[in-house]
C-alpha cells in the first residue's frame, strides 16, 4: 500500500462526518474554478464555422474575462444567451462601447450603422448566413459575457488557440 | 434589457465618429478616418454537405469587413468602414 492511499484510509475511513466535509469543500472549489477561472465546455451549431466546427468541439473558456473586461474587438466571447435562458453562445465581438459597426449583414442593402451603447457590445457569429446575433437582438450586455474562448482543446487532435482574427492592412 | 439605439446610414459615419458613447464630443481626434489603422476581420458565409456531421464537407467563402482603429483622449475606438471605403478614399 501507497504512503498516499494509507494516509487517505486513515483520516477518512470510518469518519463520515469528515469525508462528507472533505468532498463538500472539493466541490465548492471545483465550481470557484468554473466559475471564476476556467472551463471546459462543449459546442454545437454552425454559427462560428469555420473557426469552431458545426458539432464535437471542445472550448477552453477564461472567466477572467467575465462580464467583459478586457475583451477587445475580433475576441471570441462566451455568454448567457438571451433567447435560452441557463445556455450560453459563442459569437464574435464586433464592436465595445463606443465603437461603430454595421447594423446588418455586409453585402445586404441596408447601409444602416450604429454606435455600440455603453456597457453593451456588439456580437457575430463567424458564419454569417447561419448565426443569430446582434444583427436580430441588438447590443449584448457586457453583464451577460461568461468569459472569453480562449482554444479549441478537443478533439485534441486538432487542438488550436484562438486568435482575436482583427490584422493590420497595409495602405 | 438592451437600450434602443439610434441607426443611421453609413455615409453619416464620418460626422457620427465626432461624438462618444456619452453623447459627449470626442477629444483628441481630429475626425480624419483616413488617418486611422486600417484594420480588417474575414467572416464567413459557409455552407454544411447534409447530413451535417463532423466529417461533412464545409464550403466557406470569405466576407471582408474593414475597419479603422483611431486614437484619441480616452485611448482608441474602432469603426466599421467596409462601406466608406468603398467611397472616395479607395484602398490602391
Amino acid at each position: 500500500m501507497t504512503r498516499a492511499s494509507r494516509w487517505l484510509r486513515t483520516r477518512y475511513a470510518g469518519h463520515p462526518l469528515r469525508l462528507a466535509t472533505a468532498a463538500a469543500q472539493s466541490l465548492l472549489a471545483l465550481h470557484v474554478f468554473w466559475k471564476f477561472g476556467y472551463s471546459i465546455e462543449p459546442t454545437l451549431g454552425a454559427s462560428m464555422l469555420p473557426t469552431i466546427e458545426v458539432m464535437g468541439d471542445h472550448v477552453l473558456i477564461s472567466k477572467q474575462y467575465r462580464r467583459g473586461r478586457g475583451i477587445q474587438v475580433g475576441d471570441i466571447i462566451g455568454f448567457n444567451s438571451v433567447y435560452e435562458p441557463g445556455e450560453t453562445v459563442i459569437k464574435r465581438v464586433l464592436g465595445m462601447p463606443g465603437d461603430y459597426v454595421l447594423r446588418d449583414t455586409p453585402g445586404s442593402p441596408s447601409s444602416a450603422m450604429i454606435q455600440v451603447p455603453e456597457g453593451h457590445c456588439w456580437v457575430i457569429g463567424d458564419n454569417i448566413p447561419y448565426s443569430r446575433d446582434s444583427r436580430h437582438f441588438g447590443p449584448l450586455p457586457l453583464g451577460l459575457v461568461r468569459g472569453k474562448v480562449l482554444a479549441v482543446v478537443f478533439p485534441w487532435r486538432e487542438r488550436r488557440w484562438l486568435e482575436g482574427d482583427l490584422k493590420a492592412v497595409e495602405t | 434589457m438592451t437600450p434602443p439605439v439610434e441607426s443611421w446610414p453609413a455615409r453619416e459615419l464620418e460626422e457620427r465618429v465626432l461624438g462618444d458613447a456619452k453623447g459627449k464630443r470626442r477629444k483628441g481626434f481630429d475626425g480624419d478616418l483616413g488617418k486611422c489603422q486600417l484594420v480588417e476581420l474575414l467572416q464567413y458565409s459557409c455552407e454544411v454537405e447534409k447530413p451535417v456531421t463532423r466529417e461533412s464537407k464545409t464550403r466557406c467563402w470569405p466576407v471582408e469587413r474593414l475597419f479603422r482603429k483611431c486614437l484619441d483622449r480616452e485611448g482608441s475606438f474602432i469603426a466599421e468602414t467596409t462601406i466608406w471605403e468603398r467611397g472616395e478614399k479607395k484602398i490602391r
